[in-house]
This record gives C-alpha cells, structure tokens and sequence, in this order.
C-alpha cells in the first residue's frame, strides 16, 4: 500500500482546526497545520505536502495572497475553505491557482471526495497531458478522434461545444471559474463574457444531460462557475 | 400589507393584471377595460348634458369634452393601468367624433380644426397618462422599499430570538461533557444535543446570508446575466438527499432566454421553495418544477400533489410567521421560508403568488423580468474567435 498522502491545513481558528484535523487522521491522512498565512506558505514548500486546505479568513494575508505565493513556487493542489457568500473571494482564488472549495460549515463526506478528486488529479495530470479518451460514467469524451459519446451514442457538438466540455472533462470533479473557462474555451479578451458560457452551457446540457434542468454532469456552482460531476 | 393609500390608487389591481394564466385573472383584465370603456362614455354624457344648460348644445358639448378628458385620462391611469387608458383615450376620440363633432351622429374624417382639437385632447391625454404612470411606478416602488426593509427589521429580530436558544442548550451540553463524570447514555445524549442544536444554528446562520444580499431592498451584488434552469439544476442537486428517490419533474424549454439575477439568492428561493414541497407532502409524491417566457418575464413553477394549502390562504402564506395549522415545524423554521422568497424575488422587481391547482396541490409561482442590462452580442456560432484555443 502507497503513503497515506500529507495534507496541510492552513486555519487560524483552533476549534476549528482541531476538527480538521480530527477527521483527516481519522481517515489515515498525515496532517500538517499551519496558524497563519505566513507560516502557511513556508510549510507549503518546506514540507512539500500532497494537499493544501486553505482557509480563507486568515488574520495575516488573504486566501488570494496565500493562493497567489505558493503557486509561484509550487504545483500542490489548493482546497479553499470558505464561508457561503464568500463567492468573490472564492473565484478570486480559484483564478489564482486554487483547484477547488468546500462550504463552511464543512460536510465531511464532501470534503473527503475533493481531496479523494484532487489528490487523483494530480495523479493523473502526470499521465495523460490531453490526449487519449476521458470516461466519466456515461459520458466519453475521445481527444484523438475528437468525438464525445453519451450513453453509447456519439453527440454531435460544435467546435466550441467540444472545446467546452474538454475543458471540464479535464478538470473533472473540480470547479472551475466561469473565467476561467471563458479564458480557455474563448481566450483571454472573452473572459467576462458571462453570457456566452451560459448560453454554451445550455446547448451542451441539452446535448449531454438526459434532464438539462436537473444535470447529472454539467452543475452550476452559483456566483462562482461551474463543475463536472464525477458519479460516486 | 397593502396600505390604504395603496388601495386607493388602485395599486392591488395593477397587481392583478401582471398574473398569468388564470381565468380570473384574465377577467379581471377585461373588467378593466370595461371599465376604461364605461369611464369615457360617462364623461361623454356628462359633458352633453352639462351642455344642455347653455346655447349652441353641441359645442359647448365639445368643449367641456375636450377640457374634463385629460382628467379623465389621468383617472384611468391611475385606477385602471396604461393598457385600459389608451383603449380609453381611443375610445374618447371616437366618442367626441360621433357625439360632438358635426355632422354629429355619423362617424367622419374631422375638419382641420376638429383635427387640431383631437390632436390636442390627445397631446393632453398622453401626457397625463405618461405622468400617472410614472408617480404609480413611484408609489408602487416604494411601497415594495417598505416591504423588504420590514422584512428584514423581522427576519433580524426572529433571528436573535432563535439564536439564542440554541446557544444556550450547547453551552450548558459542553459543559457537562468537558467537566466530565458522565456515564455512557448520559454523553450520548449530551453529544446527540451538540449535534442536533449546532445544526439547527447553522440553519439560522444561513439566514444571515441573505439579509446581507438585500440591503434595504436592494441586491447588494452586481448579477450579470444568469440562466433559470441553472438556479434550478444546482437547487436540486443540494437537495439531493431530501429527495431521495422522489420523482422530480422539470420543464425548461432551451428558449428560455437568459436573464440577470442574483444566482445565490434565486437558488435559495428554489431551494426554499422546494423544500416547503418536501416539508407538506407525502414521501412519494411527485414535484414538477417549469419555466417559461411569458412576454417580458420570466415564470418559474413548482408544482405539488399535495394537499394544497387552506383555501383562501393563497396569499397569507407570504405572510411572516404564517404556518399551516396543526404543522409544527421542526426545522427551527421561524415560518419566514415564503416571506423571504418574496422579499428576494421582490428585490428582483419580481412577484411571487400561490395556487391551489384544480388537479389537486399547491403550485407556487414567481416571475422576474428578462433584462439584459449586460448588453450582449454573441458571435455568430462557429466563427473561431480571436484568440481561441482549441
């Protein structure tokens, strides 16, 4: 059996940190804590751990700051931890490198599967940079013949459609900010262009989902992006 | 909550008009016009039989006509709405034509100088309307101000109160469980108390959240352009687990354009919405949630098969501290879930009303206006755009 993976956990309160650390352990994860953003950042690099959890509350700098330091120097995925109504400081960090969020107050099941999907990311970024075929339950997207099959069906979507879901299927159970995907599926000029990615959005649900109101694949994380939900 | 003045400047039925669909409600339509109708041929007889006091009947006629109509104008503005005062000012210059204008009793091309009166009383008219319609705007926008600010004068009160309670069983249950000596059904209790009471906070907090969003009324966030069956899909999937395997139907047409709203916030009002559902109904019973344009709106509907709420009740239900009688909720519900969905779609200068369906139910619905305040071009589909990456 591999090294139960190390996870730094970047939180001011000590309640709350106490828990944290709490249900990791109880998980069999190795666990690191920092106080402040300051000694945060050090531990990040001197430690190398395998997962940052990030609060975004911290006395000394802000979760955008933090966020923006330790991607300078290093590729560790960041969970963000914030409180809901926090979107903005969210999306900022995630546009600063944060690969992912869960909602105070923390549902444990929750936060287990994003570490369990950011620990794989990393895994697999090592592998597969793009090419190959990408299954999701039903979904299959085939990079190398560029076709998406739902439920054994090929689906005919447009290039931009197809840029779209390449883009979330390669960040797979992570949100990714709305810019984010506008910057990658559009380019740097379209990123506030909201209204493209809802409209794109929409086609490809109607092309995707069995029920577009009710996604099993494509959910909207609301004021911050979107998400590809990998089934349990 | 409608203030006397309120009703007096016929503000309840502008309401009305707004409401789609239902048979009543187009009734009440018509009743207006009607009414715009019977208003000017009131005026018409009014200034004819004024008329008959002095010589020259017909224009005197004519003239106390043209002078009491942009009164009357202003009357069905305000009482009636802007649709039943055109079809009245239209009305009117029928009416002046055949009645006053000669060849009097015959419906003719007017004179010039006929032409110029029309043409005033109809400058006269349009103006009156255009400034009627505008102070009931006014009035109307206030009055909704009020509602939103009581609201959260309530919902900070309530929230206090509610707080208060479950902070005190969680201190007294810590305590006991750090000072220790307990024996094992004792801290399992006592945990079970931490357990149950932080989340019953937590809900409480949660509250808060949306008090912020609506400042005095207003959304304290810059939306941009949402889509509907968004709000709805990522309502459904945080209440996946209240549902269970309950069947939800849902209905959003791909036409369904895109609009700007608060994306938390509306999600709250499905969800709240959605979970009044789960809340009244049966386990089993199905939920069937709709979108549509209706004109410059934007409907949304969940609809249940429950048993419907009181009849008559319809609008108490937006009440604050309304519950159905004999429910007691065990949620820590403050029996504010429909007061704040309103409150929030009203922030979206929305309208939110109930129905209990004829098939059996309840169907609650709101509307939001389609604005598109993010001018938006899009380009035409498949021209690679500057800077795309594939």
């Amino acid at each position: 059996m591999k090294d139960p993976a190390t996870i730094l956990v970047i939180e001011d309160d000590p309640h709350a940190r106490t828990l944290l650390l709490f249900v990791l352990k109880q998980q069999g994860y190795r666990c690191l804590q920092a106080t402040n953003g300051v000694g945060g950042i050090a531990a990040a690099f001197e430690r190398e751990p395998s997962i940052v959890l990030l609060d975004l509350g911290l006395p000394d700098l802000d979760g955008r700051e933090v966020t923006r330091r330790i991607r300078q120097r290093s590729t560790v995925p960041i969970i963000v931890v914030s409180a809901r109504g926090q979107e903005q400081d969210k999306v900022a960090s995630l546009d600063e490198g944060a690969n992912d969020y869960v909602t105070k107050p923390i549902a444990t099941g929750e936060l287990l599967a994003r570490i369990r999907v950011a620990l794989r990311t990393t895994e697999t970024m090592d592998t597969t940079p793009g090419a190959g075929a990408i299954t999701i339950g039903d979904l299959c997207v085939d990079f190398d013949f560029r076709r998406v099959i739902v439920r054994g069906a090929e689906v005919h979507l447009t290039p931009t459609e197809y840029r779209l879901i390449s883009v979330m299927v390669r960040a797979a159970g992570r949100v990714v900010s709305s810019r984010q995907i506008l910057r990658q599926v559009w380019g740097t000029p379209y990123e506030e262009q909201m209204g493209y990615l809802r409209i794109y959005m929409k086609k490809l649900r109607h092309k995707i989902e069995l029920e577009p109101a009710q996604p099993k694949y494509l959910v909207n994380e609301p004021g911050v992006g979107y998400r590809l939900r990998v089934p349990d | 909550m409608l203030s006397p003045f309120d009703a007096s400047l016929g503000l309840e039925q502008r309401t009305l008009s707004f409401g789609p669909q239902t048979t009543s409600q187009r009734f009440a339509i018509l009743r207006r016009y009607g009414a715009g109708f019977l208003l000017i041929s009131l005026f018409s007889l009014l200034s004819l039989s004024l008329s008959a006091l002095g010589p020259g009947m017909n224009a005197l006629g004519a003239r106390i006509f043209a002078v009491i109509f942009p009164l009357g104008m202003l009357l069905a503005t305000i009482r009636l709405g802007l649709g039943p005062a055109i079809f009245a000012a239209v009305t009117g210059v029928v009416l002046f034509d055949y009645v006053f204008l000669p060849p009097t009793h015959a419906f003719t091309v007017p004179s010039a100088r006929d032409g110029v009166t029309i043409a005033v009383m109809l400058a006269t008219a349009a103006t009156s309307t255009v400034y009627a319609e505008r102070l009931r705007r006014q009035v109307d926008w206030t009055r909704r101000q009020a509602d939103v600010e009581g609201l959260r004068n309530a919902l900070l009160s309530g929230l206090s109160h509610d707080l208060r309670t479950p902070l005190t069983a969680l201190v007294a249950a810590g305590r006991a469980l750090h000072e220790g000596h307990l024996d094992p059904g004792e801290l399992r209790d006592f945990s079970r108390v931490v357990f149950e009471e932080s989340a019953r906070l937590n809900r409480l907090v949660a509250r808060l959240l949306e008090l912020t969003r609506l400042e005095s009324g207003r959304l304290t966030t810059k939306p941009g352009l949402q889509a509907i069956d968004e709000a709805i899909g990522s309502a459904l999937y945080r209440l996946e687990k209240e549902l269970g395997s309950r069947n939800v139907r849902t209905h959003v047409p791909e036409e369904v354009p895109l609009t700007t709203f608060d994306p938390v916030l509306v999600e709250q009002v499905m969800i709240n919405l959605v979970e009044n559902v789960i809340r009244h109904t049966p386990p089993d019973s199905p939920i069937e949630i709709s979108a549509w344009r209706d004109e410059e709106d934007i409907v949304v509907e969940v609809a249940d098969q429950g048993p419907g709420v009181p009849a008559g009740d319809e609008e108490r239900v937006f009440e604050k501290f309304y519950r159905v009688s004999g429910n007691r909720q065990r949620d820590g519900g403050m029996g504010l879930g429909l007061t704040l969905c309103r409150a929030i779609i009203a922030a979206h200068d929305g309208r939110m009303w109930m129905n209990n369906r004829p098939e059996g139910g309840a169907s609650v619905r709101f509307a939001i206006p389609i604005r598109r305040d993010q001018t938006m071009a899009l380009p035409s589909p498949e021209t690679p755009l500057p800077g795309s990456r594939s």
